[in-house]
């Protein structure tokens, strides 16, 4: 389980996140979303340790704060927005860069295979697409944790906007990636623009707004019509059709 | 293992030629089988070729890698290190020394020393200063450094101008020899001092090569694959100013060695730093070596700074790569 | 003679018939590295030259000297270059190096003899002697220390001083003037052919403002002949706008000496002493 209790960030002495409090659970898919500026990708950051917070924040009972790099390497991954390369690393050896020792190579391949890039091992990377290389990206975050439960203890994928770069074709892919690996015991926090694939690929909603958490709760409780046009300030209507889903459509105002 | 043999046949060539004109072979033979040998076959080939060579292998390995290093530090396949001041802060400690060591009671107690352990001082000084002001709470920003590296050497060239301007003719003549480098000072009692400072660095530097590999990722990834970002970048520091410090202590300033070698690898074996790294090592030791030799015959009995040799292969490379890199830019 | 009966008589007889013309012990050193210009001038001076092996780069008069192998600039000397012109002696000028090379000769049972470095009269003769002695020939040294002692007595007493007021310019590059200050061979120089040295502000050689070449207001500018390569241009002196404001400019006076025979302190010193004052005077009257 991952617990974030009264989390506060400053930077450079300006409050940007005030006591969020937040859970999510493995097994699930948890996203974070909120109008730009909210203090979505910071909140992150405080998550995966990457920025000084006060309060506590607990993963798998492991304190963020005050846990080694590697004891929380082990245990969950991060896939940054976006990761140029200095060097001309070739798709291999990134995805392994992150691969714990033994069958490293496997791992890395089955990785790649999974985001749909079985061909691209000896690609240079620097030479690839935005898209593309998002999807490196994500097989080596994969490859990090790529049994999502180890000896009980849960795994966790942190992805800031996985899909902010990609086609529809691609995104639906990667939020199914997501969903496979909750569904087999592990855990996912994601920070989200696009509030319709929000909406299909998660379990649980955390909405921030100006540093500070809304609600956190089921697609079907947070995205509601009153709620997110107080959070984005726009007109907007919001379906929630019996079959399936919830779906959010912007209207104009004339 | 082909770079190691051919470290093998340069450092034979290297023994094999030279203004003497020594039968190398014959007298090592001698020497083996314990018959006697002329003190000047023995003077050239063990005083004055073995020392030299030795020195040649570990200074431009210490080059070498320490430019692969700080290329990785900093991301950045154009940099060396100079960028983190060492190189300007040697050059400071030997002018210093060359213009400022006879005013100085201690100074003959140095006697030969005085330059090289001055350049050593500068070095350290200079880069631990910048390490200094480039870390706040622990957290050293790369850009920070760059950017104050700038700075240190602007200042630190300030000074040695001003004592450049102080210099006499022959200090001036001193410094600009001493600028330009040269291997020809080698002997066992400075392999002594300075092996020990170069080899260390050299041989510990292959372990920071997987933390090296994933800061390629940037830093925040680095730390999110479990690497100990910051004692890896201090670490990264500490033993390239050990190593360049030693290195241009013992030769004076030798350029374009720290950034030739490791561009040219990366060409031909790829980035990772687990190979990049100790093959560094050798092709830092062969070019040295390589361009030491040239720099003994080419004017024998004189010799030509070794800095002029490495920099007349070094320029024109360095500007390949610049052109290379627009090249691959416009793709 | 001697390179016909070598023919003959082979190389030994040659050696010895050399060694009684000359009168130079047999086990003298015959093969001689002579580091620094005021050193190897000795050598030639004394009719000593046949035993040099190789000479340093400051080495360059007489014309025959540049002939020998150069070992390179006198304070970078390299240990194996030395070596490899197989030497039984060196003669080092005082500020040969660096130390290193000449421990590693003393090492190869090579004997570095030191001959002092300086700039008056006494030096020069202690010079010569140290050069003879060192080659085994102290009658040809005590002989031609005498004459270049009487030479440069003469040369003194010859002198009318003036109050002509000489500024050295060693070198100017990019417009900018190195000159010579006190405590140098060619303020000694300026002032044994009885001018005056223009910059007497400060030791050793500087750079130079305009304002205070100005102020210095040298009646002559004397610089260092190098034959054409690296030289200065009159002209480009000329125009520097400091030069041009003094007296020195004005009349367009400049006097070139050729830079061995002005900063060396050797067995030409009497001749460097007439041909600046006659070069002063010419100007100046």
């Amino acid at each position: 389980m991952l617990t974030a209790q009264n989390v506060s960030v400053s930077l450079a002495r300006k409050p940007v996140l005030s006591t969020v409090s937040f859970t999510a659970l493995p097994g699930e898919v948890t996203s974070i979303i909120g109008p730009s500026g909210a203090g979505k990708s910071t909140f992150l950051k405080a998550l995966t340790g990457d920025l000084p917070f006060d309060g506590e924040i607990r993963l798998n009972d492991l304190s963020v704060r005050s846990a080694l790099p590697a004891k929380l390497a082990r245990i969950r991954a991060v896939l940054p927005q976006a990761s140029p390369m200095a060097f001309p690393f070739t798709v291999l050896e990134v995805v392994r860069l992150g691969c714990p020792t033994p069958d490293r190579d496997r791992i890395a391949r089955e990785a790649m295979a999974h985001v749909g890039l079985a061909g691209f091992a000896a690609r240079p990377y620097q030479l690839l697409s935005g898209g593309e290389q998002q999807r490196v990206q994500l097989a080596r975050v994969l490859a990090q944790v790529w049994e999502p439960v180890v000896k009980g203890m849960p795994r966790w994928l942190f992805l800031d906007e996985p899909v902010s770069s990609l086609d529809i074709g691609h995104q639906q892919q990667i939020m199914e990636i997501a969903r496979i690996f909750a569904q087999r015991g592990g855990g996912v926090v994601m920070v989200m623009h696009d509030l319709n694939l929000t909406a299909m690929a998660s379990d649980s909603i955390a909405l921030l707004c100006r540093g500070e958490l809304m609600i956190q709760g089921s697609p079907q409780t947070v995205l509601s019509e009153n709620r997110l046009r107080q959070a984005f300030d726009c007109h907007l209507t919001v379906n929630k059709p019996p079959e399936a889903g919830v779906f959010v459509l912007p209207c104009l105002a004339s | 293992m082909a770079l190691a043999l051919l470290l093998l046949c340069v450092a034979a060539a290297s023994l094999t030629v030279g203004a003497a004109s020594t039968s190398v072979w014959q007298t090592m033979g001698d020497i083996l089988a314990g018959r006697e040998v002329s003190l000047r076959d023995r003077v050239v080939l063990w005083d004055i070729r073995v020392p030299r060579l030795i020195m040649g292998c570990l200074v431009g390995a210490g080059l070498a890698i320490s430019g692969a290093i700080m290329q990785g530090l900093f991301r950045n396949p154009l940099a060396d290190p100079g960028i983190v001041g060492v190189s300007a802060g040697a050059s400071l400690g030997a002018v210093m020394a060359i213009v400022l060591g006879g005013m100085l009671p201690f100074a003959p107690l140095f006697g030969s020393w005085l330059v090289p352990a001055s350049a050593f001082g500068g070095a350290w000084a200079s880069t631990i200063l910048l390490y200094r002001i480039a870390t706040r709470q622990g957290r050293t920003s790369v850009a920070t450094m760059l950017l104050a590296g700038i700075a240190l050497t602007a200042l630190t060239m300030a000074l040695t101008g001003v004592l450049v301007y102080m210099a006499d003719d022959t200090q001036l003549r001193d410094f600009s020899f001493w600028n330009l480098g040269s291997l020809a000072g080698a002997s066992w009692s400075k392999l002594a001092v300075a092996a020990p400072m170069i080899l260390l660095p050299v041989l510990l530097a292959p372990l920071l090569a997987p933390g090296l590999n994933a800061l390629a990722l940037g830093e925040a990834a680095a730390g999110h694959i479990g690497f100990r970002v910051e004692r890896l970048k201090g670490t990264a520091i500490l033993i390239t100013a050990a190593a360049t410090g030693a290195a241009v202590a013992a030769s004076g300033g030798i350029g374009f060695v720290g950034i030739v070698v490791p561009h040219l690898l990366r060409l031909l074996s790829g980035p990772d730093h687990r190979y990049l790294l100790p093959n560094a090592a050798l092709l830092g030791a062969i070019l040295l070596v390589l361009a030491d030799l040239v720099a003994r015959v080419i004017i024998a009995p004189a010799e030509l700074p070794i800095g002029i040799i490495t920099a007349l292969i070094g320029g024109p490379f360095f500007l390949w790569i610049l052109l290379r890199q627009r090249g691959l830019a416009e793709l | 003679m001697i390179r016909l009966l070598s023919k003959v008589a082979g190389p030994a007889a040659a050696a010895l018939i050399l060694t009684l013309a000359t009168g130079v012990r047999a086990d003298a050193p015959s093969r001689v590295v002579s580091v620094g210009g005021a050193v190897t001038e000795i050598v030639y001076a004394l009719g000593q030259e046949h035993r040099l092996a190789a000479r340093d780069t400051t080495s360059n008069y007489p014309a025959a000297a540049l002939q020998l192998p150069d070992v390179g600039y006198i304070r970078r000397l390299a240990p194996e270059g030395l070596l490899s012109v197989d030497p039984d002696l060196i003669l080092a000028e005082e500020g040969a190096g660096p130390i290193e090379t000449l421990d590693l000769l003393k090492q190869s049972q090579i004997p570095v003899v030191p001959v002092p470095a300086g700039f008056d009269q006494m030096v020069v003769l202690d010079k010569i002697a140290a050069v003879a002695e060192a080659l085994g020939v102290p009658g040809e040294g005590a002989t031609l220390a005498a004459k270049v002692d009487t030479d440069i007595t003469n040369a003194l007493t010859d002198v009318t001083p003036t109050d002509t007021k000489v500024l050295f310019v060693l070198s100017f590059q990019g417009g900018r003037v190195m000159a010579s200050g006190t405590n140098s061979p060619v303020d000694t120089m300026i002032a044994m052919a009885g001018a005056k040295n223009a910059a007497s502000g400060f030791e050793g050689f500087k750079l130079m403002s305009d304002e205070a070449i100005i102020s210095a207001a040298p009646d002559v500018i004397l610089i260092m002949d190098r034959s054409g390569k690296m030289g200065i241009e009159d002209s480009d002196l000329l125009h520097h706008p400091g030069i041009a404001a003094t007296p020195a400019g004005q009349k367009g006076a400049i006097v070139r000496m050729d830079g061995m025979l002005l900063t060396g302190f050797s067995v030409r010193t009497g001749e460097a002493i007439r041909t600046l004052s006659r070069s002063l005077h010419a100007i100046w009257g």
